[in-house]
């Protein structure tokens, strides 16, 4: 798996579905994007943004290094 | 130029007088120092400011308004500063950690007797804590017995696995960055029926615990945080938001008026703002742009900037700013916003250096954008909401516009 995508009307367990980033997804400073409404980490390796307000949100997640050649990234996507 | 003398002055006012009669006449004495729009003896109307935050914050685009909180029936009150307007979520929420010895609030129990203790998702974190109950004051409108958390109040309960997954705590005044946040978005409660299920309450959302062990529990949507603003006696029906246009190169500090109803008063009729229609679950519309449909789409105060998908458009590389626009020259935009009524609104918006703008140390920059790094959305935060007049109408709820929810701008 190299890329992921959710949307609902609550944020599914990224603990479960980020494995070994959640960690580090988590303890990551907010950076300028702070408001409750997005949040963005990316790194050269994994990238994890998570948006939406209540009762809908959405988000995805990817490895930027992992990504077959020609991968199409927005073919990943809940809405 | 108004600063945050003006608020304190107005948040003593509210500490010093006891009976709803003189917090009207306080509210209203601010709200005319605040906004010239604000007529004497409006009460529907709370002032509202953009600046850096509690100490330490060093907030952009946050809006801020001031609460007053008091044990339900009585006047031992208090008045907090700095609690974040938030029209992207719906409830009370107050840090634990700011709040007096004195202010005893209620707490809620579970059906099962023990304590009601919330996990409330957004979408960077979480808040957990107590649901108590509290008489509420915002500008001059009270809301009676209204359930509310405390966040980070739930002593040595741990949040269960179900709730932190969903990203940081947030319960400190630095990481809410706020002393609170007041959610006043189209939901008249926080969770509704998935929460009130009681064969399968949801997990990650209310819970009953004991010690340290917590279980889903069930909650009446009445009894579910509420958007304080539906439980008014009148001017219940949405919110209006109201800034004044900024410079380009952004403000200081702005200051404008958080206005309760629609089309209850002389001060909140929709006149010329057109009315789009959004999902009665999801709070979503479609804004199309750059020939992308983007059918997720929202418009919310507690989103510090414009975010949308754009490849075109250079993007900081740098730090903190990674991921937000910095084209050379500023970009005058054009999108549709098209609500589930069909009516379109065509929206122009500018996009300016992200760079130059934070280089400024203003705290209101209203020409900021950062990309949706997830496809289908676009984000108006608070980007938008200068120069304008933002209406959301709670869902359910009759205006002179038809019947929420809605955005109308």
């Amino acid at each position: 798996m190299f890329a992921i995508a959710w949307g609902g009307p609550v944020i599914p367990n990224l603990r479960l579905l980020l494995g070994s980033y959640f960690e580090p997804y988590v303890k990551s400073p907010q950076g300028r994007a702070s408001g409750h409404h997005l949040r963005v980490v990316a790194t050269p390796n994994w990238v994890v943004q998570s948006a939406g307000h209540t009762q809908g949100f959405l988000g995805r997640a990817w490895l930027p290094t992992e990504l077959p050649a020609g991968f199409d990234l927005d073919t990943v996507r809940a809405w | 130029m108004v600063t945050r003398g003006t608020l304190v002055a107005y948040a003593f006012a509210l500490i010093a007088c006891g009976s709803s009669s003189t917090q009207t006449d306080a509210g209203a004495d601010a709200a005319n120092t605040n906004d010239a729009d604000v007529d004497a003896g409006v009460i529907n109307v709370a002032p509202v400011i953009v600046d850096q935050g509690p100490a330490g914050v060093g907030a952009v685009n946050v809006l801020y308004t001031t609460i007053t909180l008091c044990i339900p029936g009585t006047t031992t009150c208090q008045t907090i500063d700095h609690v974040e307007v938030d029209t992207g979520s719906v409830g009370l929420r107050i840090v634990s950690s700011v709040l007096d010895a004195f202010l005893i609030l209620p707490a809620a129990t579970a059906g099962s007797g023990n304590p009601l203790i919330e996990c409330y998702q957004y979408a960077d974190g979480y808040n957990w804590g107590p649901v108590v109950t509290a008489d509420v004051h915002i500008g001059g409108e009270t809301a009676a017995s209204v359930p509310i958390q405390i966040a980070g109040g739930a002593a040595s309960t741990p949040a269960p696995s179900a709730c932190s997954s969903a990203g940081s705590e947030e319960d400190t005044v630095p990481t809410l960055g706020g002393n609170g946040l007041v959610g006043i978005g189209f939901q008249a409660a926080d969770c509704g029926n998935a929460c009130a299920n009681t064969t399968t309450p949801r997990t990650g959302s209310y819970y009953s615990c004991t010690g340290t062990t917590c279980t889903p529990a069930a909650v009446p949507i009445a009894s579910q945080v509420q958007n304080p603003v539906s439980l008014f006696p009148s001017d219940n029906n949405g919110v209006a938001v109201e800034l004044p246009a900024i410079d380009p190169g952004g403000a200081a500090t702005v200051t404008g008026s958080l206005i309760f109803g629609i089309g209850t008063a002389s001060n909140n009729a929709l006149g010329a703002a057109q009315i789009i229609t959004i999902d009665a679950t999801t709070g979503y519309f479609t804004t199309v742009f750059a020939d992308q449909t983007l059918a997720a789409s929202f418009i919310d105060s507690g989103s510090v900037s414009y975010a949308f998908p754009d490849t075109a458009i250079p993007q900081c590389t740098t730090g903190s700013l990674t991921g937000f626009f910095c084209p050379p020259t500023s970009l005058s935009l054009m999108a549709t916003n098209t609500g589930q009524n069909h009516v379109s609104i065509a929206t122009p918006f500018n996009v300016a250096d992200a760079n130059g703008l934070y280089g400024n140390g203003d705290a209101a920059l209203n020409d900021l954008a950062i990309t949706a790094f997830t496809p289908g959305y676009f984000d108006w935060g608070l980007s938008f909401f200068y120069g304008r007049t933002v209406f959301t109408a709670i869902s359910g709820a009759m205006t002179p516009g038809g019947v929420g929810p809605y955005f109308a701008y």
